[in-house]
Protein backbone atom coordinates (compact mmCIF):
# COMPACT_ATOMS: atom_id res chain seq x y z
CA UNK A 1 0.00 0.00 0.00
CA UNK A 2 2.80 2.34 1.01
CA UNK A 3 4.68 1.44 -2.18
CA UNK A 4 1.62 2.13 -4.31
CA UNK A 5 1.19 5.51 -2.64
CA UNK A 6 4.86 6.35 -3.27
CA UNK A 7 4.46 5.48 -6.94
CA UNK A 8 1.35 7.64 -7.18
CA UNK A 9 3.12 10.58 -5.52
CA UNK A 10 6.12 10.10 -7.83
CA UNK A 11 3.79 10.02 -10.82
CA UNK A 12 2.04 13.18 -9.70
CA UNK A 13 5.30 14.99 -9.07
CA UNK A 14 6.59 14.00 -12.50
CA UNK A 15 3.36 15.25 -14.07
CA UNK A 16 3.52 18.53 -12.23
CA UNK A 17 7.14 18.90 -13.21
CA UNK A 18 6.23 18.23 -16.85
CA UNK A 19 3.54 20.89 -16.73
CA UNK A 20 6.03 23.23 -15.13
CA UNK A 21 8.32 22.72 -18.06
CA UNK A 22 5.65 23.22 -20.67
CA UNK A 23 7.26 25.22 -23.41
CA UNK A 24 7.30 28.89 -22.58
CA UNK A 25 5.43 28.59 -19.28
CA UNK A 26 6.38 27.98 -15.67
CA UNK A 27 4.02 26.44 -13.16
CA UNK A 28 3.95 28.53 -10.01
CA UNK A 29 2.99 26.35 -7.07
CA UNK A 30 0.03 27.32 -4.96
CA UNK A 31 0.47 28.07 -1.28
CA UNK A 32 0.84 30.76 1.33
CA UNK A 33 3.43 33.39 0.50
CA UNK A 34 4.87 36.29 2.41
CA UNK A 35 4.60 39.35 0.19
CA UNK A 36 5.06 43.11 0.39
CA UNK A 37 7.23 45.34 2.49
CA UNK A 38 6.66 47.00 5.85
CA UNK A 39 7.46 50.40 4.36
CA UNK A 40 5.10 50.19 1.42
CA UNK A 41 1.67 51.77 1.53
CA UNK A 42 0.66 50.14 -1.74
CA UNK A 43 2.08 46.74 -0.97
CA UNK A 44 2.20 46.15 2.80
CA UNK A 45 3.85 43.09 4.27
CA UNK A 46 1.34 40.27 4.55
CA UNK A 47 0.73 36.59 3.92
CA UNK A 48 -1.28 35.77 0.82
CA UNK A 49 -2.70 32.49 -0.40
CA UNK A 50 -2.14 31.84 -4.10
CA UNK A 51 -3.58 29.05 -6.20
CA UNK A 52 -1.23 27.43 -8.73
CA UNK A 53 -0.97 29.11 -12.11
CA UNK A 54 1.10 29.00 -15.28
CA UNK A 55 2.98 32.13 -16.18
CA UNK A 56 4.96 32.90 -19.33
CA UNK A 57 8.71 32.57 -18.99
CA UNK A 58 9.18 35.63 -21.17
CA UNK A 59 7.57 38.98 -21.68
CA UNK A 60 5.26 38.97 -24.71
CA UNK A 61 7.25 39.73 -27.85
CA UNK A 62 6.65 41.91 -30.88
CA UNK A 63 6.34 38.73 -32.96
CA UNK A 64 3.55 37.42 -30.74
CA UNK A 65 1.73 40.74 -30.74
CA UNK A 66 2.03 40.92 -34.52
CA UNK A 67 0.11 37.62 -34.82
CA UNK A 68 -2.73 39.21 -32.87
CA UNK A 69 -2.76 42.29 -35.07
CA UNK A 70 -2.62 40.24 -38.26
CA UNK A 71 -5.45 38.00 -37.10
CA UNK A 72 -7.76 40.74 -35.92
CA UNK A 73 -6.75 43.97 -37.70
CA UNK A 74 -6.61 45.55 -34.24
CA UNK A 75 -5.45 49.15 -33.96
CA UNK A 76 -3.83 50.15 -30.68
CA UNK A 77 -4.79 53.33 -28.86
CA UNK A 78 -1.48 54.93 -29.86
CA UNK A 79 -2.34 54.32 -33.53
CA UNK A 80 -5.81 55.76 -33.10
CA UNK A 81 -5.02 58.79 -30.97
CA UNK A 82 -1.34 59.47 -31.71
CA UNK A 83 -0.61 60.09 -28.07
CA UNK A 84 2.22 57.68 -27.24
CA UNK A 85 5.02 58.69 -24.93
CA UNK A 86 8.60 58.02 -26.01
CA UNK A 87 12.11 58.48 -24.71
CA UNK A 88 15.30 59.87 -26.14
CA UNK A 89 18.54 60.62 -24.29
CA UNK A 90 18.80 64.20 -23.06
CA UNK A 91 15.53 64.33 -21.19
CA UNK A 92 15.36 65.29 -17.53
CA UNK A 93 14.59 62.57 -15.00
CA UNK A 94 11.05 61.13 -15.28
CA UNK A 95 10.41 63.16 -18.41
CA UNK A 96 8.98 61.63 -21.61
CA UNK A 97 8.04 63.08 -25.00
CA UNK A 98 4.74 62.78 -26.76
CA UNK A 99 5.32 61.48 -30.30
CA UNK A 100 2.41 61.25 -32.67
CA UNK A 101 4.29 58.77 -34.89
CA UNK A 102 4.94 56.23 -32.14
CA UNK A 103 3.09 52.93 -31.82
CA UNK A 104 4.17 49.36 -31.21
CA UNK A 105 5.96 49.02 -34.58
CA UNK A 106 7.88 52.25 -33.83
CA UNK A 107 7.86 52.31 -30.05
CA UNK A 108 9.97 55.45 -29.76
CA UNK A 109 8.64 57.15 -32.85
CA UNK A 110 9.47 56.68 -36.53
CA UNK A 111 12.61 58.81 -36.32
CA UNK A 112 14.10 56.51 -33.65
CA UNK A 113 13.68 53.30 -35.60
CA UNK A 114 11.30 50.38 -35.83
CA UNK A 115 11.14 46.79 -34.64
CA UNK A 116 11.88 44.92 -37.90
CA UNK A 117 15.04 43.46 -36.39
CA UNK A 118 13.56 43.37 -32.88
CA UNK A 119 10.74 40.88 -33.23
CA UNK A 120 12.11 38.95 -30.23
CA UNK A 121 11.98 42.05 -28.02
CA UNK A 122 9.02 42.66 -25.74
CA UNK A 123 6.17 44.55 -27.34
CA UNK A 124 5.87 48.09 -25.97
CA UNK A 125 4.01 51.30 -26.70
CA UNK A 126 0.76 49.51 -26.04
CA UNK A 127 -1.79 50.64 -23.48
CA UNK A 128 -3.38 48.56 -20.75
CA UNK A 129 -6.57 48.48 -22.81
CA UNK A 130 -4.63 47.10 -25.80
CA UNK A 131 -3.22 44.42 -23.52
CA UNK A 132 -6.70 43.40 -22.41
CA UNK A 133 -7.73 43.16 -26.06
CA UNK A 134 -4.76 40.87 -26.70
CA UNK A 135 -5.65 38.72 -23.70
CA UNK A 136 -9.27 38.39 -24.89
CA UNK A 137 -8.04 37.22 -28.28
CA UNK A 138 -5.34 34.88 -26.95
CA UNK A 139 -7.51 33.45 -24.15
CA UNK A 140 -5.00 34.37 -21.50
CA UNK A 141 -4.89 36.93 -18.73
CA UNK A 142 -2.54 39.17 -16.81
CA UNK A 143 -1.09 38.08 -13.50
CA UNK A 144 -2.56 39.72 -10.43
CA UNK A 145 -0.25 41.89 -8.30
CA UNK A 146 0.23 38.98 -5.93
CA UNK A 147 0.79 36.32 -8.60
CA UNK A 148 3.38 38.50 -10.31
CA UNK A 149 5.18 39.02 -7.02
CA UNK A 150 5.18 35.33 -6.09
CA UNK A 151 6.57 34.42 -9.52
CA UNK A 152 9.16 37.21 -9.41
CA UNK A 153 10.40 36.40 -5.90
CA UNK A 154 10.80 32.71 -6.77
CA UNK A 155 10.73 31.64 -3.15
CA UNK A 156 12.73 34.56 -1.77
CA UNK A 157 11.24 36.81 0.88
CA UNK A 158 13.31 39.86 0.04
CA UNK A 159 13.09 42.63 -2.49
CA UNK A 160 14.96 40.57 -5.06
CA UNK A 161 15.01 36.90 -5.91
CA UNK A 162 17.89 34.84 -4.57
CA UNK A 163 21.31 35.76 -5.89
CA UNK A 164 20.39 39.30 -6.87
CA UNK A 165 21.30 42.52 -5.16
CA UNK A 166 21.50 46.12 -6.23
CA UNK A 167 25.12 45.65 -7.25
CA UNK A 168 24.81 42.62 -9.55
CA UNK A 169 21.30 43.19 -10.85
CA UNK A 170 22.74 44.16 -14.23
CA UNK A 171 23.38 40.44 -14.89
CA UNK A 172 19.68 39.72 -14.51
CA UNK A 173 17.99 42.82 -15.80
CA UNK A 174 18.12 45.28 -18.66
CA UNK A 175 18.13 48.53 -16.71
CA UNK A 176 19.61 52.02 -17.02
CA UNK A 177 23.09 52.19 -15.49
CA UNK A 178 23.96 55.87 -15.86
CA UNK A 179 23.48 58.49 -13.18
CA UNK A 180 20.83 60.31 -15.22
CA UNK A 181 19.17 60.10 -18.63
CA UNK A 182 20.99 62.95 -20.30
CA UNK A 183 23.18 60.63 -22.40
CA UNK A 184 22.48 57.25 -24.00
CA UNK A 185 23.39 54.26 -21.84
CA UNK A 186 24.53 51.20 -23.78
CA UNK A 187 26.67 49.83 -20.95
CA UNK A 188 24.74 46.52 -20.87
CA UNK A 189 24.42 46.42 -24.65
CA UNK A 190 20.96 47.96 -24.87
CA UNK A 191 19.60 51.45 -24.46
CA UNK A 192 15.96 50.55 -25.02
CA UNK A 193 14.56 46.99 -24.82
CA UNK A 194 16.66 43.83 -25.18
CA UNK A 195 15.56 40.51 -26.70
CA UNK A 196 13.53 38.58 -24.15
CA UNK A 197 15.69 36.13 -22.22
CA UNK A 198 18.95 37.97 -22.92
CA UNK A 199 19.71 38.22 -19.19
CA UNK A 200 19.87 35.56 -16.46
CA UNK A 201 16.55 34.10 -15.27
CA UNK A 202 15.23 33.95 -11.73
CA UNK A 203 15.48 30.59 -9.88
CA UNK A 204 12.08 29.52 -11.22
CA UNK A 205 13.10 30.15 -14.82
CA UNK A 206 11.39 33.47 -15.48
CA UNK A 207 13.36 35.96 -17.54
CA UNK A 208 13.30 39.74 -17.32
CA UNK A 209 11.08 39.94 -14.24
CA UNK A 210 13.20 42.94 -13.39
CA UNK A 211 13.94 45.50 -16.06
CA UNK A 212 13.41 45.37 -19.83
CA UNK A 213 9.74 46.42 -19.61
CA UNK A 214 7.32 47.18 -16.82
CA UNK A 215 4.77 44.37 -16.84
CA UNK A 216 1.09 45.23 -16.61
CA UNK A 217 -0.73 43.37 -13.83
CA UNK A 218 -4.37 43.20 -12.85
CA UNK A 219 -5.37 44.74 -9.55
CA UNK A 220 -6.48 47.89 -7.82
CA UNK A 221 -4.77 49.90 -5.11
CA UNK A 222 -6.54 51.67 -2.28
CA UNK A 223 -5.27 55.00 -3.50
CA UNK A 224 -6.93 54.51 -6.91
CA UNK A 225 -10.28 55.23 -5.30
CA UNK A 226 -12.91 55.39 -8.02
CA UNK A 227 -10.33 56.14 -10.69
CA UNK A 228 -9.53 53.60 -13.36
CA UNK A 229 -5.77 53.18 -13.07
CA UNK A 230 -3.49 50.60 -14.65
CA UNK A 231 -0.56 49.15 -12.74
CA UNK A 232 2.70 47.61 -13.83
CA UNK A 233 5.61 46.00 -12.01
CA UNK A 234 9.27 45.06 -12.21
CA UNK A 235 10.87 48.20 -13.60
CA UNK A 236 12.15 48.70 -17.12
CA UNK A 237 15.15 49.53 -19.30
CA UNK A 238 14.57 53.16 -18.33
CA UNK A 239 14.83 52.58 -14.56
CA UNK A 240 18.07 53.38 -12.77
CA UNK A 241 19.34 53.11 -9.23
CA UNK A 242 19.27 56.89 -8.96
CA UNK A 243 15.79 57.45 -10.32
CA UNK A 244 13.01 55.11 -9.26
CA UNK A 245 14.89 51.80 -8.62
CA UNK A 246 11.59 50.15 -9.53
CA UNK A 247 13.27 46.88 -10.49
CA UNK A 248 12.22 45.00 -7.38
CA UNK A 249 9.39 42.87 -6.04
CA UNK A 250 7.82 45.58 -3.90
CA UNK A 251 7.00 48.60 -6.03
CA UNK A 252 3.76 48.91 -7.95
CA UNK A 253 3.76 51.50 -10.71
CA UNK A 254 0.73 53.43 -11.92
CA UNK A 255 -0.26 54.76 -15.30
CA UNK A 256 -3.40 55.72 -17.19
CA UNK A 257 -5.00 52.67 -18.84
CA UNK A 258 -5.05 54.70 -22.07
CA UNK A 259 -1.35 55.60 -22.01
CA UNK A 260 1.24 53.96 -24.24
CA UNK A 261 4.88 54.18 -23.19
CA UNK A 262 7.91 52.57 -24.79
CA UNK A 263 8.85 50.89 -21.52
CA UNK A 264 5.48 49.27 -20.78
CA UNK A 265 4.77 45.69 -21.82
CA UNK A 266 3.32 42.54 -20.34
CA UNK A 267 3.69 38.86 -19.48
CA UNK A 268 0.73 36.54 -19.73
CA UNK A 269 -0.82 33.88 -17.53
CA UNK A 270 -2.71 30.94 -19.01
CA UNK A 271 -6.41 30.90 -18.44
CA UNK A 272 -9.78 30.64 -20.05
CA UNK A 273 -11.15 34.14 -20.27
CA UNK A 274 -14.30 34.83 -18.25
CA UNK A 275 -17.10 37.31 -18.96
CA UNK A 276 -16.04 39.18 -15.83
CA UNK A 277 -12.65 39.99 -17.30
CA UNK A 278 -14.27 41.35 -20.44
CA UNK A 279 -16.03 43.99 -18.36
CA UNK A 280 -12.83 45.98 -18.17
CA UNK B 1 -9.44 12.07 -12.21
CA UNK B 2 -6.87 13.21 -9.68
CA UNK B 3 -5.10 15.11 -12.42
CA UNK B 4 -8.33 16.66 -13.61
CA UNK B 5 -9.05 17.63 -10.06
CA UNK B 6 -5.65 19.23 -9.79
CA UNK B 7 -6.18 21.20 -12.97
CA UNK B 8 -9.70 22.28 -12.12
CA UNK B 9 -8.42 23.61 -8.81
CA UNK B 10 -6.37 26.18 -10.63
CA UNK B 11 -8.42 29.24 -9.89
CA UNK B 12 -7.38 32.83 -9.82
CA UNK B 13 -8.43 34.35 -6.57
CA UNK B 14 -6.20 35.27 -3.66
CA UNK B 15 -7.15 35.64 -0.12
CA UNK B 16 -5.44 37.76 2.50
CA UNK B 17 -4.61 35.50 5.42
CA UNK B 18 -3.37 38.19 7.71
CA UNK B 19 -2.17 41.72 7.50
CA UNK B 20 0.98 41.96 9.53
CA UNK B 21 2.07 45.50 9.18
CA UNK B 22 2.22 48.59 11.28
CA UNK B 23 -0.10 51.28 10.05
CA UNK B 24 1.64 54.62 9.64
CA UNK B 25 0.95 56.98 12.51
CA UNK B 26 -1.86 59.39 11.75
CA UNK B 27 0.42 62.42 11.96
CA UNK B 28 2.77 60.83 9.41
CA UNK B 29 -0.16 60.17 7.06
CA UNK B 30 -1.43 63.70 7.55
CA UNK B 31 1.97 65.05 6.61
CA UNK B 32 2.01 62.96 3.43
CA UNK B 33 -1.47 64.25 2.61
CA UNK B 34 -0.16 67.79 3.01
CA UNK B 35 2.81 67.03 0.74
CA UNK B 36 0.46 65.73 -1.95
CA UNK B 37 -2.06 68.56 -1.81
CA UNK B 38 -2.47 70.61 -4.95
CA UNK B 39 -3.62 74.23 -5.18
CA UNK B 40 -6.61 75.10 -7.35
CA UNK B 41 -6.53 78.62 -8.79
CA UNK B 42 -9.87 80.45 -8.70
CA UNK B 43 -9.49 82.41 -11.96
CA UNK B 44 -12.32 81.42 -14.31
CA UNK B 45 -12.38 78.00 -12.70
CA UNK B 46 -15.90 77.09 -13.83
CA UNK B 47 -15.26 78.36 -17.34
CA UNK B 48 -12.08 76.31 -17.63
CA UNK B 49 -13.74 73.22 -16.17
CA UNK B 50 -16.54 73.68 -18.71
CA UNK B 51 -14.07 73.83 -21.60
CA UNK B 52 -12.36 70.67 -20.41
CA UNK B 53 -15.70 68.91 -20.11
CA UNK B 54 -16.69 69.98 -23.64
CA UNK B 55 -13.38 68.67 -24.93
CA UNK B 56 -13.96 65.32 -23.26
CA UNK B 57 -17.38 65.02 -24.89
CA UNK B 58 -15.84 65.59 -28.32
CA UNK B 59 -13.58 62.58 -27.90
CA UNK B 60 -14.22 59.84 -30.43
CA UNK B 61 -14.17 57.06 -27.88
CA UNK B 62 -16.29 57.38 -24.78
CA UNK B 63 -14.09 54.84 -23.06
CA UNK B 64 -11.16 57.22 -23.09
CA UNK B 65 -12.19 58.77 -19.83
CA UNK B 66 -8.92 60.49 -19.10
CA UNK B 67 -7.55 61.07 -22.55
CA UNK B 68 -5.55 64.24 -22.18
CA UNK B 69 -5.50 65.89 -25.56
CA UNK B 70 -6.02 69.31 -24.05
CA UNK B 71 -8.29 72.06 -25.24
CA UNK B 72 -7.76 73.50 -28.72
CA UNK B 73 -5.25 76.24 -29.36
CA UNK B 74 -8.10 78.60 -30.30
CA UNK B 75 -9.93 77.94 -27.01
CA UNK B 76 -6.70 78.34 -25.08
CA UNK B 77 -5.91 81.66 -26.79
CA UNK B 78 -9.35 83.02 -25.90
CA UNK B 79 -8.69 82.58 -22.18
CA UNK B 80 -7.34 85.46 -20.11
CA UNK B 81 -3.83 85.08 -18.71
CA UNK B 82 -5.15 84.12 -15.29
CA UNK B 83 -7.57 81.60 -16.80
CA UNK B 84 -4.72 80.05 -18.78
CA UNK B 85 -2.89 79.67 -15.48
CA UNK B 86 -5.93 77.94 -13.98
CA UNK B 87 -6.19 75.62 -16.97
CA UNK B 88 -2.54 74.60 -16.71
CA UNK B 89 -2.69 74.04 -12.97
CA UNK B 90 -5.78 71.83 -13.11
CA UNK B 91 -5.40 70.12 -16.47
CA UNK B 92 -1.98 68.70 -17.38
CA UNK B 93 -2.11 67.52 -20.99
CA UNK B 94 0.19 64.53 -21.35
CA UNK B 95 0.61 61.18 -19.68
CA UNK B 96 3.29 60.43 -17.14
CA UNK B 97 4.35 57.37 -15.23
CA UNK B 98 4.61 56.88 -11.53
CA UNK B 99 7.10 54.04 -11.11
CA UNK B 100 6.34 53.79 -7.39
CA UNK B 101 5.42 56.71 -5.25
CA UNK B 102 4.24 55.27 -2.00
CA UNK B 103 7.25 53.95 -0.13
CA UNK B 104 6.63 55.24 3.32
CA UNK B 105 9.20 57.08 5.39
CA UNK B 106 8.43 57.25 9.07
CA UNK B 107 8.42 60.65 10.71
CA UNK B 108 8.44 62.52 7.37
CA UNK B 109 7.66 65.82 9.09
CA UNK B 110 11.18 65.72 10.51
CA UNK B 111 12.88 65.02 7.20
CA UNK B 112 13.94 67.12 4.27
CA UNK B 113 13.44 65.28 1.00
CA UNK B 114 15.61 65.81 -2.05
CA UNK B 115 12.63 65.78 -4.37
CA UNK B 116 8.98 66.65 -4.19
CA UNK B 117 6.38 63.92 -4.63
CA UNK B 118 5.17 63.34 -8.19
CA UNK B 119 2.62 66.01 -8.93
CA UNK B 120 -0.69 64.82 -10.43
CA UNK B 121 -1.38 61.15 -10.91
CA UNK B 122 -0.46 59.77 -14.31
CA UNK B 123 -0.39 63.10 -16.13
CA UNK B 124 1.98 66.03 -16.48
CA UNK B 125 2.30 69.35 -18.28
CA UNK B 126 2.78 69.19 -22.03
CA UNK B 127 5.53 71.04 -23.87
CA UNK B 128 3.11 73.82 -24.82
CA UNK B 129 2.04 74.23 -21.20
CA UNK B 130 5.62 74.30 -19.94
CA UNK B 131 6.57 76.74 -22.68
CA UNK B 132 3.74 79.06 -21.73
CA UNK B 133 4.87 79.08 -18.10
CA UNK B 134 8.51 79.65 -19.03
CA UNK B 135 7.69 82.46 -21.47
CA UNK B 136 5.58 84.19 -18.83
CA UNK B 137 7.81 83.35 -15.91
CA UNK B 138 7.46 86.62 -13.99
CA UNK B 139 3.67 86.73 -14.19
CA UNK B 140 3.39 83.05 -13.28
CA UNK B 141 5.61 83.59 -10.23
CA UNK B 142 3.49 86.59 -9.20
CA UNK B 143 0.27 84.59 -9.50
CA UNK B 144 1.69 81.72 -7.46
CA UNK B 145 2.98 84.08 -4.78
CA UNK B 146 -0.33 85.95 -4.53
CA UNK B 147 -2.32 82.75 -4.36
CA UNK B 148 -0.02 81.24 -1.74
CA UNK B 149 -0.23 84.33 0.44
CA UNK B 150 -3.99 84.50 0.08
CA UNK B 151 -4.55 80.83 0.90
CA UNK B 152 -1.66 80.36 3.35
CA UNK B 153 -0.56 77.29 1.43
CA UNK B 154 1.74 76.48 -1.46
CA UNK B 155 0.42 73.37 -3.23
CA UNK B 156 2.54 70.67 -4.80
CA UNK B 157 1.65 71.88 -8.31
CA UNK B 158 2.76 75.43 -7.47
CA UNK B 159 6.05 74.21 -6.01
CA UNK B 160 6.63 71.98 -9.04
CA UNK B 161 5.85 74.86 -11.39
CA UNK B 162 8.41 77.07 -9.64
CA UNK B 163 11.05 74.39 -10.11
CA UNK B 164 10.06 73.76 -13.74
CA UNK B 165 10.45 77.42 -14.69
CA UNK B 166 13.64 77.79 -12.63
CA UNK B 167 12.05 80.50 -10.51
CA UNK B 168 15.12 81.66 -8.59
CA UNK B 169 13.41 85.04 -8.41
CA UNK B 170 10.91 83.52 -5.98
CA UNK B 171 13.59 82.67 -3.39
CA UNK B 172 12.89 85.67 -1.08
CA UNK B 173 9.20 84.80 -1.10
CA UNK B 174 9.91 81.10 -0.42
CA UNK B 175 12.12 82.01 2.51
CA UNK B 176 9.56 84.32 4.09
CA UNK B 177 6.72 81.89 3.37
CA UNK B 178 8.72 79.10 5.01
CA UNK B 179 9.20 81.21 8.12
CA UNK B 180 5.42 81.50 8.40
CA UNK B 181 4.83 77.85 7.47
CA UNK B 182 7.78 75.98 8.98
CA UNK B 183 5.84 72.71 9.00
CA UNK B 184 5.99 72.55 5.22
CA UNK B 185 9.52 71.17 4.76
CA UNK B 186 8.85 70.78 1.03
CA UNK B 187 9.49 74.50 0.76
CA UNK B 188 13.09 73.66 1.68
CA UNK B 189 12.96 70.92 -0.95
CA UNK B 190 11.82 73.50 -3.51
CA UNK B 191 14.80 75.67 -2.56
CA UNK B 192 17.10 72.65 -2.84
CA UNK B 193 15.79 71.91 -6.31
CA UNK B 194 16.36 75.52 -7.38
CA UNK B 195 19.91 75.26 -6.06
CA UNK B 196 20.42 72.01 -7.94
CA UNK B 197 19.03 73.40 -11.20
CA UNK B 198 21.39 76.35 -10.94
CA UNK B 199 24.45 74.09 -10.65
CA UNK B 200 25.46 76.21 -7.69
CA UNK B 201 29.09 75.27 -7.15
CA UNK B 202 29.36 75.50 -3.37
CA UNK B 203 26.14 73.56 -2.92
CA UNK B 204 27.32 70.78 -5.22
CA UNK B 205 30.35 70.28 -2.97
CA UNK B 206 28.28 70.01 0.19
CA UNK B 207 27.48 66.95 2.29
CA UNK B 208 23.78 67.68 1.88
CA UNK B 209 24.08 67.57 -1.90
CA UNK B 210 25.92 64.28 -1.68
CA UNK B 211 23.25 62.77 0.57
CA UNK B 212 20.35 63.95 -1.57
CA UNK B 213 21.70 63.92 -5.11
CA UNK B 214 25.03 62.08 -4.95
CA UNK B 215 26.07 58.74 -6.38
CA UNK B 216 23.99 56.50 -4.11
CA UNK B 217 20.79 58.49 -3.99
CA UNK B 218 17.36 58.00 -5.52
CA UNK B 219 14.08 59.85 -5.84
CA UNK B 220 13.12 59.21 -2.20
CA UNK B 221 16.42 60.30 -0.63
CA UNK B 222 16.17 62.50 2.44
CA UNK B 223 18.17 64.07 5.25
CA UNK B 224 17.05 64.59 8.82
CA UNK B 225 15.61 67.96 9.61
CA UNK B 226 17.92 69.93 11.91
CA UNK B 227 18.52 73.59 12.50
CA UNK B 228 21.98 73.18 10.99
CA UNK B 229 20.60 71.67 7.77
CA UNK B 230 17.81 74.22 7.67
CA UNK B 231 20.23 77.08 8.10
CA UNK B 232 22.55 75.74 5.42
CA UNK B 233 19.71 75.50 2.88
CA UNK B 234 18.44 78.99 3.69
CA UNK B 235 21.91 80.55 3.48
CA UNK B 236 22.70 78.73 0.23
CA UNK B 237 19.42 79.90 -1.28
CA UNK B 238 20.15 83.47 -0.24
CA UNK B 239 23.61 83.22 -1.80
CA UNK B 240 22.16 81.79 -5.01
CA UNK B 241 19.63 84.61 -5.20
CA UNK B 242 22.35 87.24 -4.81
CA UNK B 243 24.53 85.56 -7.39
CA UNK B 244 21.80 85.27 -10.01
CA UNK B 245 20.58 88.78 -9.34
CA UNK B 246 24.03 90.07 -10.21
CA UNK B 247 24.36 88.03 -13.39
Amino acid sequence: MRQALSILILFLLSYISLIGQEKGYVLIPGGDYQLGDTMSLDNPKRTVHIDPFWIAQYELTNAEFEKFVQATGYHTLAERYHNAMVFEPGLAEFRWLQDSTAYWRFPNGVSRGGIVDKMDHPVTCISFKDVLAYCAWADCRLPSFEEWEVAARAGSDGRYFEGVNKENIGQYANIWHSRDHLKADYSDGYMYTSPVGAFKPNPWGLYDVFGNVFEFCSGKLNRDGERYVAHARGGSWWCSRNSCSAFNTVYIGSVSPNASFSNLGFRIVKKAFTPKDKDF
Amino acid sequence: MILLGFISNVSFGQEYKDVAWNEPRSKDSAYYAMREKESIPPFGLKKVQGLVEQQSKKLPDGALVDYNAGISRADFDKLSFEEKFTYIMIYPEIYSQACAERMFVFDPQNKIFGQLLFVYNGVFWSERQLLFMKKNKKRIIDLIINQAIQNHTLGLNYKTALIEIDAWESIPFLLSFYQKNPKDKDILTTLLQLLKTSNFGAFEQSKIYNKLYGENTHSDSWINFSSVNEEYIIESAQALYKKRQNQ
